[in-house]
């Protein structure tokens, strides 16, 4: 763990703090690592709200007063005006109680507004859609909870592929669009990280980046099963759309993409030359990868992160990379349709190669 | 000599709200970031790829042997198949003896040759058809492996031993049913038999020196075992609660669950400061406390003002068991920094 007191010392070696600051800058180092409740805690107030909006919206449900869909909505509304505004008046306070019940209250609310919805206009879906991106930014603009923020996320994603799909866009594409830009401002907003987490974007950015890899980690996982599953995709006047494979093979580019602007952004702040043997290595092995696992782009998506990871220092991504590369890989060789003989052959000479590799890596390292 | 990075271990949330605060560019905080170690230099980059290269390559060949061995099983003579499994284990284990048990990779080779011994046990146990119950193989297994275990002080090699360890006693007393188990309630007995051992487990590894693990591997074991005591006489007093009309082993697995959580409570807030321990226990009272106020709600009628009022109680116990346990967060985390600036 890093000493407070290397952070201020080098500040003021490199003058960007007055002496006289030190003491302000301690403070705030220290109340910055006594406010950050740990993720377990967090977890538990979350599983406390869920569960107790749950059993809320089915008292709602059983009250028989309101037993129509525009009383849902009615209902959703008043209930999610009144947590926002609390919520904003709250701003400063620590109160985990009020916090816990405002993200219960403020989860029944939108599940009330939202059925209600769904219910009122369910050959309208594009209706739903724009509430759910409305409601969507509403909650990332204004409220203060990060569990707030990151499922408002989750639903403007949601939402904005629904409406584009009712719109006109076909599945195919629309998939393409909302896998790939998400990755790629995923990427370049980790590669970013203190233009987000610090200043006016702190209390927006960090609920967002974090939402954005989980959505990109688990939306391109959620793809290959579709494109398994799917294979005359439509668009919305139900005609087929030839060349799909066109698209699947867009997405492996997409990938290789990020793939490289990630090693480039890496090898930049090291100082190390993308021309370079190095440099020019590392894109031809990333190319080589993006072309062998361009139809399990998870697996990308899991490297893609764990490169990130090491090179933020982010003890939550590493490990869920790490877990999420190896379930991945381990899926795509089971679903590969080969012999085991044949599994066999492919598995241990992959493995031998890495090996190599690791042997190579590690003298190249020693020589330097 | 592969060095994995240090930038893990930096904490940044403070250099960024100190950014924001002050304020400082993102130049500087980068700069900052650089100088304090928060981002791999090419070194760190050097170790990881290397550990990621050889931990997948590894992975990947061993996955293709076995793949190789599972197309051929069948073709395989009986001592063919004894000499590749046996020949496994004096690979492996030479492979950890030549790496050395203080690094992760011989950790691993000495793991894979305990595995790889259970499957020799139990590919005896079916060529020779010897009749043997399964917890012969379980118990045989963990006392082959034991010198393994104590040696590598290895977090998953302990759990894979107390996994066996569990599983030979509990199939033992299913299966022979000593004379000193009731056959009525057999189900508690059997849960009390688990408890001891894990308790056991717990307690000889918290408070002596009989196990040892590698302490940059966290605390990860100890946390699991009491997740899985909790867990167990969790259902005790919810069983209770349920249905009062129950036996001796109950009572005494409900007095130990009273005597867990007051246990757990003092030695990790007064000896050894573990907040994860807490959140367990404060979870298991919720559960307890919740099922009591449903069932106590819900017993003698239905009404639907039960469901808000149920909501209204699981906020109050969360919001409770949050405040409770952040206390003792701060506390700690204000000692911590205490003690390392001092």
């Amino acid at each position: 763990m890093s000493y407070r007191s290397d952070i201020i010392d080098v500040l003021i070696e490199e003058k960007h703090l007055e002496l006289s600051e030190k003491d302000h800058a301690f403070d705030v180092l220290n109340q910055t690592s006594t406010s950050n409740s740990p993720w377990y805690i967090q977890l538990l107030i979350g599983g406390g709200a869920w569960l107790a909006s749950l059993l809320f919206m089915i008292f709602i449900g059983f009250t028989g007063v309101f037993n129509d869909q525009v009383s849902y909505i009615i209902l959703g509304a008043v209930i999610v005006v009144i947590t926002l505004a609390l919520s904003m008046l709250t701003h400063r306070s620590s109160s985990l109680f009020l916090e816990q019940v405002l993200l219960a209250a403020s989860l029944t609310g939108h599940g009330s507004l939202i059925l209600g919805l769904a219910g009122q206009y369910t050959e309208q879906t594009i209706i739903i859609a724009t509430a759910v991106i409305f409601l969507s930014t509403i909650n990332i603009l204004l409220y203060k909870s990060l569990f707030h923020k990151l499922l408002a996320t989750w639903g403007f994603l949601l939402g904005s592929a629904i409406f584009m799909y009712e719109l006109g866009f076909a599945q195919l594409p629309l998939m393409v669009f909302f896998l790939l830009i998400p990755s790629a401002l995923m990427a370049w907003m980790w590669m970013n990280e203190s233009r987000f987490v610090v200043g006016k974007w702190a209390e927006i950015g960090k609920p967002i980046l974090y939402a954005l890899t989980l959505y990109v980690l688990y939306g391109a996982r959620i793809s290959e099963q579709l494109s398994w599953i799917v294979h005359d995709f439509l668009n919305r006047d139900g005609d087929a759309i030839v060349n799909a494979a066109l698209y699947i093979k867009a997405l492996g580019v997409g990938y290789f993409i990020i793939l490289a602007y990630v090693i480039s952004a890496i090898l930049k702040r090291l100082k190390v030359s993308l021309i370079s043997f190095l440099g020019v290595g590392l894109i031809l092995v990333s190319a080589f990868l993006s072309a062998a696992f361009y139809q399990s782009s998870s697996i990308l998506v899991a490297l893609i992160l764990l490169l990130i990871g090491i090179e933020r220092g982010n003890k939550i991504l590493v490990p869920l990379a790490v877990i999420s590369l190896v379930a991945f890989y381990s899926e795509y060789y089971y679903n590969l349709d080969l012999t085991l003989m044949k599994k066999s052959i492919v598995l241990a000479s992959s493995g031998l190669v890495l090996l190599l590799a690791g042997w190579l890596t590690n003298r190249l390292g020693e020589r330097t | 000599m592969i060095s994995l990075p240090k930038n893990l271990s930096v904490d940044k949330s403070g250099l960024f709200q100190l950014a924001s605060e002050l304020p400082l560019s993102r130049k500087v905080v980068e700069s900052t970031l650089e100088s304090i170690g928060g981002l791999p230099d090419r070194e760190d980059w050097h170790g990881w790829l290397t550990v990621i290269l050889y931990g997948l390559g590894t992975a990947l060949f061993l996955a293709g042997v076995i793949f190789f061995f599972a197309y051929n099983w069948e073709q395989l003579e009986r001592f063919e198949r004894f000499a590749l499994l046996g020949l496994g284990v004096v690979i492996s284990a030479t492979a950890a003896y030549w790496l050395g048990l203080e690094k992760l990779s011989g950790k691993l080779w000495l793991t894979t040759a305990s595995i790889i011994t259970g499957v020799l046990l139990a590919t005896f146990g079916m060529v020779y058809q010897t009749g043997a119950d399964s917890y012969v193989l379980f118990y045989s297994w963990a006392a082959l492996i034991a010198p393994w275990v104590i040696a590598a002080r290895f977090q998953p090699l302990w759990l894979i031993w107390l996994v066996l360890v569990n599983m030979a006693v509990l199939r033992w007393a299913y299966i022979v049913k000593p004379s000193f188990l009731d056959p009525e309630n057999f189900l508690h007995q059997l849960m009390l038999l688990g408890f001891v051992i894990n308790a056991v487990m717990l307690l000889v590894r918290e408070t002596t020196s009989l196990i040892h693990l590698d302490p940059a591997t966290g605390r990860w074991l100890p946390r699991i075992i009491a997740a899985s005591l909790l867990a167990g006489l969790t259902a005790i007093p919810v069983e209770g609660i349920i249905d009062d009309d129950q036996g001796f082993a109950w009572s005494i697995l409900l007095g130990l669950y009273f005597i867990t959580l007051v246990s757990i409570g003092y030695f990790y807030v007064n000896k050894r400061h573990d907040l994860v321990m807490l959140t367990l226990a404060m979870i298991s009272i919720m559960v307890v406390l919740t099922v009591g106020v449903i069932h106590t709600l819900f017993e003698n009628s239905f009404d639907d003002g039960m469901f808000f009022i149920t909501g209204i109680i699981i906020i109050l116990e969360t919001a409770a068991a949050a405040a409770i346990l952040m206390h003792f967060y701060k506390k700690w985390k204000v000692e911590e920094e205490y003690n390392e600036l001092s």
